[in-house]
């Protein structure tokens, strides 16, 4: 751990409390907020390689910066404010799949799934789907399976973001209840594991 | 933050989930998931989300994995300007004298003596499974051996060169004498006087040995005083404080600094124990069978690989490594 304590510009510093306070303080930010920091550049980005560097790489700015900074206040801001702006960088300079602003597997539902049970399964979540109100639909598949960003909908079907917003919330809460049983026993599912 | 007083809701889950959720946005939904219920109202959203045929799920790794890796991406970021600094002064060596201590000391207690306590304020290098060489601001290097670190404060280098350690280190100093290196060791002190290779050794018994290579260290206490010279050892006894002096050094203990080995004459298994202690590995063999075997080699900046080849070919054995353990298997030299 005092590993971390090596920098010369460590000599600047007036007390070693400081030093192992601060040192402590990194460590308990770091336990306290990757796995947080994880989730939220995964939902940008949606590859995990990526969102792996991407919190790493705001874990060593923020340590680079630990001097410049009122500790441990403004961390939290700091963390996720970087890993924002690095998420957004990184779908940016992705040029596979162009107009995929996130990483989308397509997948023939149902098709490549052997289990009769999970092929069921598929049907019924594609049923729900196709069930939802027509501009509900069109707006949730843009974005959950083409993987576009809420501007880029909202440019294509002229329509405000707010407009956007709105509709995936409706869309999440109609098939949150639509398919409440297959939510639920996939948590038990992964209860069991 | 104007979201701040924004109610969570399947709008703003959705919003997350589909990674357009700002900075604010963000923390803001990670403080309501501090509640359980929510955390669960959330964790519905989120499956519900990866039931989707286009989904990959994200699978966060260990996070004490991640941890290692980002410790190990701030020291290389760090490493590179030290390595720098060693060159530069690998060149400036050939114009300074350069004095060298080595020190095993086994530290537990905090600097006790009351004069020194606001003084010291302690910048720790530290050196955890593997030995390590570092820089000190006034161009001293410093090899630290495993499980060793020295600290030293803020003012290091102002007046004069104080520090404090434990374990075992090899210093290479810069001679300045308006500054003096000091080493405080509790009660006892060690001084750099003369400007020539020293060496200073603290064993396991919390006693403290310093050899010196050429040059001349102080080592005192209040009561006792001790001027140690070119190939000798000072040697302090924790129990009752005395100093003595004896007149040989141990090259061979220090080979995890200097890399140099002068085996003369010497017990296989003896010099093997010098081996180990200096590549931080356990090397292994057969007491009964290698009592009598004798090697008589001096080895400088070589790998532990060829001397081990040395050691092979010599005795017509030979090893195998796992981890950090060697075996040496063979006849030896009944």
């Amino acid at each position: 751990m005092i590993v971390l304590l090596q920098a010369e510009s460590f000599t600047n510093i007036k007390h070693v409390q400081d030093h192992i306070r601060l040192e402590e303080s990194y460590k308990q930010c770091f336990d306290q907020y990757f796995e947080r920091l994880y989730g939220y550049s995964f939902t940008i980005v949606g590859d995990n390689a990526e969102a792996k560097d991407i919190v790493q790489s705001a874990f060593v700015k923020l340590w680079e910066k630990r001097n410049d900074m009122n500790w441990p206040s403004a961390m939290q801001a700091y963390l996720y404010t970087t890993v924002y702006r690095l998420s957004l960088n990184a779908i940016r300079n992705r040029k596979i799949r162009e107009g995929h602003h996130k990483k989308i597997v397509p997948m023939q539902q149902g098709e490549e799934r052997n289990i009769p049970e999970e092929k069921e399964k598929g049907i019924r979540i594609q049923r729900a789907i196709d069930d939802l109100p027509p501009r509900c639909k069109e707006v949730f598949y843009k974005s959950r399976m083409e993987g576009k960003k809420y501007a880029v909908i909202a440019t294509e079907l002229e329509i405000s973001i707010k407009t956007v917003e709105a509709q995936i919330g409706k869309a999440l809460k109609i098939l949150r209840e639509q398919l409440a049983d297959l939510i639920i026993s996939f948590l038990i599912y992964l209860i069991i594991q | 933050m104007d979201a701040e007083n924004k109610k969570i809701d399947a709008e703003l889950i959705g919003k997350y989930l589909a990674g357009e959720a700002t900075p604010e946005e963000a923390m803001q939904l990670q403080d309501w998931l501090a509640d359980l219920e929510n955390q669960e109202e959330f964790e519905h959203y989120n499956r519900l989300w990866n039931l989707m045929p286009a989904s990959i799920p994200a699978t966060v790794p260990p996070s004490q994995e991640v941890w290692s890796q980002l410790q190990s991406n701030i020291n290389k970021r760090r490493s590179a300007p030290v390595r720098r600094m060693v060159t530069r002064l690998s060149v400036a060596a050939s114009i300074i004298a350069v004095v060298v201590i080595l020190a095993i000391y086994f530290l537990n207690q905090r600097n006790s003596s009351p004069s020194n306590k606001d003084e010291i304020t302690l910048v720790t290098r530290e050196a955890a499974d593997e030995k390590r060489t570092d820089t000190l601001k006034d161009g001293s290097v410093i090899t630290m051996n495993k499980h060793s670190h020295i600290s030293y404060g803020p003012e290091f280098n102002n007046v004069k060169r104080e520090l404090t350690m434990s374990g075992e280190a090899f210093f290479s100093v810069v001679p300045d004498k308006s500054r003096p290196f000091i080493i405080s060791l509790d009660d006892l002190t060690v001084e750099v006087v003369g400007t020539s290779f020293n060496v200073s050794r603290f064993p396991l018994t919390d006693d403290i040995e310093v050899q010196v290579q050429t040059g001349i260290v102080k080592m005192y206490t209040k009561a006792n005083l001790l001027m140690v010279k070119k190939g000798q050892t000072g040697i302090y006894t924790r129990k009752d404080g005395t100093l003595k002096l004896k007149d040989t050094i141990d090259l061979n203990s220090i080979g995890y600094a200097t890399n140099s080995f002068y085996f003369n004459d010497l017990s296989l298994i003896e010099a093997c124990k010098y081996l180990s202690h200096a590549f931080n590995v356990d090397i292994k063999l057969d007491q009964e069978k290698f009592r009598d075997c004798r090697v008589t080699a001096q080895f400088h900046s070589k790998s532990l690989n060829y001397i081990l080849e040395v050691i092979n070919a010599t005795f017509n054995c030979t090893y195998k490594r796992e981890g950090n353990t060697i075996q040496i298997h063979g006849k030896g030299c009944q």
